[in-house]
Parts: C-alpha cells; structure tokens; sequence
C-alpha cells in the first residue's frame, strides 16, 4: 500500500451489500459497474482466494475509484436500511441452502452496513469528521479497512453466480475471515464516534470483584 | 477478587448498563468469560488505528471491549 492510494479512496467507501442490491435492481450506475468488474468477479469465481489481491488491485485502479465516488452518492441519496436487511437474508439463505452457516458473517456485516449508513445519513458531520481523521493518521488501516470492504462486495456478488457447493465454501472461509477483520474496523469507528479515550477513563468505576456483577 | 485471577479489573458504568440488561443466561456467559479472561485463559483481538489498546472478546452476539495499560483491565 502506498500513502497516494489512501488519500485517494473517497471517505466513505460503499456498503458491500449496498452493491449487491443495485445489481439486483439493476440500476444504470449498477450495470456499468457489473460490466467493469466482470473480469475480476470471475477471477473470484475461480479462485475465492485470490479475492483480497484483486481488491488491492481494483483500489489502484482511478476508474474503479470514481465508480466508488457514483456509489457513494448513490448509498447517501437513495439506499434503505431495509434493502441492505434482504439483501442479506438472499445471501445467508443462498449458503444456509448448501448447509453452510453464514450467520455470524452476516449479522457483523449488516451491523457494520446499518451503522454506517445511519451515520451517513444522521450524523454526516460528526462521522466524516472523525473518518477523515483516522484516514489521516491511520493510512495502512484505512486501506486495510477498503481492501476489506472491497473484497466483500467482490465475494457478495461472485457468491450467487457460484455453481458448485466446494465453491461456496471457499467463498464462506473468505467471507467469515474478513468479516471478523470487518467487526474491528466497525468497533473502531464506533469508539471514535464516542467519548476521547480520557473522558472514557474517567468513566470507570471502581468495580473490584466480580461479586458486584453477580448481584446485578 | 480471588488470587488465581492475573489482572485486577475496572469496569465502566457503561459496561454496567449493558450487563443489567442481559437475560441470565448472557449475564452467566459473559461472568463466565470475564472469569477466563481475568485468568489469562484467553485474550482479544486489537482494534484499528489509536485505539488499538483496546481489544475485542466475543460473547455470543455481545462484544466486550477492554483496555489494559498496566495490570489492571479497564471492561
């Protein structure tokens, strides 16, 4: 990763389920998207591992970059909470049905979409202020944090087009190893979003034993 | 707190909210991993960028989020 790329992903990047339902709507923006990264979402198809290489490489890509711009006007203008809940549901009932248990994946992937698009949509100030920040300070994170918002979308997509149950289990593995990466960033977000780390201190209260706990 | 723990703890009342709203069950799960954790039996993952002192466990669909600048373990 070099410090040129991070400055140049634009603060926020879209949900990965917000791009599977436009392709499933298909929208204009969705179907040049679709056309853009068909060689790449085959590739996936082919080889679920290579998922995170093609990420990084579609982020160094300005042409992949300025869809990412479109998408991004697009989650704040006209993106659901709702739509991004089914979305979900067809993806987990699309492994359930080869019994293949998402659950987990899924429940820390919606909480991170919802959560980012009711701060978008809510709190648009208070959470690009302190998006921009980390960016700022933290470039290898905030790239980590695109290759793996990235890599998802590309595994979202690939999944329903995957023909063979071997398929969507390597498919699986990707997905619950990014997704427990994914749950770090959205916790990292969340505190930033909260008190600074000393007015966080100083909320402690002296809780000695875990017999307090007990009584409660 | 008994002697075979490893770390004394600091728990937030922010933390103490979300416990009291816990069924028992979750509240004897997340003592449970309290316990384990307190014990040294097991430890979380870091999260990103400056707040990366503080680190994740899970319990069930809970998070339990701590930091641990000396012995002590802020929960």
């Amino acid at each position: 990763m070099n410090a040129l790329t991070a400055s140049t992903i634009p603060p926020p990047t879209p949900l990965p389920s917000q791009i599977l339902s436009g392709l499933v709507t298909r929208t204009r923006l969705y179907t040049v998207f679709l056309e853009f990264l068909r060689p790449w979402i085959e590739r996936v198809a082919d080889d679920p591992s290579t998922v995170e290489n093609i990420a990084q490489k579609l982020l160094g890509d300005t042409r992949f970059l300025y869809l990412l711009i479109m998408l991004s006007q697009d989650m704040m203008l006209r993106v659901s909470e709702d739509e991004l809940r089914n979305i979900y549901k067809i993806v987990y009932n699309r492994f359930r049905e080869v019994g293949i248990d998402l659950e987990d994946s899924i429940e820390i992937m919606i909480e991170h979409d919802l959560w980012k698009l009711r701060q978008i949509k809510k709190n648009f100030n208070n959470f690009i202020s302190i998006y921009i920040d980390f960016a700022v300070k933290n470039p290898e994170d905030t790239y980590r944090y695109a290759v793996i918002l990235t890599a998802l979308m590309l595994l979202l997509i690939t999944n329903i087009e995957a023909e063979s149950r071997e398929k969507l289990k390597l498919m699986a593995d990707e997905i619950k190893r990014l997704a427990d990466e994914l749950e770090l960033y959205t916790l990292t977000l969340m505190m930033a979003l909260e008190k600074s780390d000393e007015e966080r201190i100083k909320s402690w209260q002296q809780q000695k034993t875990l017999k307090n706990l007990k009584r409660l | 707190m008994s002697s075979e723990y490893k770390h004394i703890s600091e728990i937030s009342k922010h933390f103490k909210k979300s416990f009291e709203s816990l069924d028992k069950e979750m509240k004897q799960r997340t003592i449970e991993k309290l316990e384990e954790f307190l014990k040294g039996q097991i430890s979380g993952d870091p999260l990103k960028g400056e707040y990366k002192g503080f680190k994740r466990i899970r319990i069930g669909k809970y998070r339990l989020i701590y930091s641990r600048p000396r012995e002590t373990a802020y929960i």
